[in-house]
């Protein structure tokens, strides 16, 4: 049964995206295949392992941040627009991890706040 | 990642109009160089030309200088015998950079750069709105 509705909802939202003037590309892609994970393990790999895999992702945007803040300021080739959007596209990504944290320690003690 | 394919394209254009104005200021730091870098004549005004670059799965595209094309009518003859470029009727060929040309260009330049740095803007702040949907 959960099945079914599984592959009803995700058929529902690849309609969606074909219906799409866009093409249901990208973006809306995206969303099907959020859907398509957080509707059961036996989709893919785990919540954790796509967590760990934004968080490298993370990892990766501060450390190309950093090197190229260290290029510029030994006066390397880069210019100064790449170097602050770098910096900028790692602290939007940071922003996201701390929210995502955040999110997650919420739900953790919602349910330590469970009574029994 | 697709969050961030909007400050990828501005970032392009960032970049393109560094360029333009490199090219600018070239053409207007050397509107008297009789001599070329290769020292075989004078210095030839340059104008860049871009080219659109496919940027995204989805098909917007940023931008990539592609490269310089001469401008200009040819050189300017000067009759100055004493000049150390003078040719052996005592004519020096001097550049003929616009000069107006090229500080509109440079405007035009230092604005379009502004103009995609609002861009970059734009799009920074609707990743921050999509972080406080989150909240």
């Amino acid at each position: 049964m959960s099945g079914l509705l599984r592959s009803a909802a995700t058929q529902g939202i690849g309609g969606a995206g074909a219906a799409a003037p866009v093409g249901g590309t990208g973006e809306i892609g995206g969303v099907g295949g959020a859907g398509t994970v957080s509707s059961g393990k036996d989709a893919g790999g785990s919540f954790l392992d796509s967590l760990g895999d934004a968080l490298g992702g993370l990892n990766t945007q501060l450390n190309t941040a950093d090197a190229s803040m260290a290029s510029f300021a030994s006066g390397g080739s880069a210019d100064l627009h790449t170097v602050m959007l770098e910096l900028q596209q790692a602290s939007i990504g940071l922003k996201t991890g701390i929210a995502v944290r955040d999110k997650l320690l919420e739900a953790y003690q919602e349910i330590m706040r469970l009574q029994v | 990642m697709s969050v961030f394919d909007t400050i990828r394209i501005a970032a392009s254009g960032l970049t393109a109009e560094r360029f333009r104005m490199d090219v600018a200021s070239s053409n207007i730091a050397n509107q008297r160089s009789t001599r070329n870098a290769a020292g075989t004549g004078p210095y030839q005004p340059v104008a860049p030309f871009f080219q659109a670059l496919q940027m995204t799965a989805e098909g917007a595209q940023g931008v990539a200088a592609t490269g310089l094309v001469p401008i200009g009518n040819g050189p300017i003859r000067v009759f100055d015998p004493t000049h150390p470029d003078a040719d052996t009727q005592g004519f020096v060929a001097y550049p003929d950079v616009d000069i107006a040309a090229q500080m509109a260009d440079l405007m035009g330049a230092s604005r379009s750069y502004s103009m995609n740095a609002t861009v970059t803007q734009a799009a920074k702040q609707t990743a921050l709105d999509a972080i406080e949907i989150g909240r």
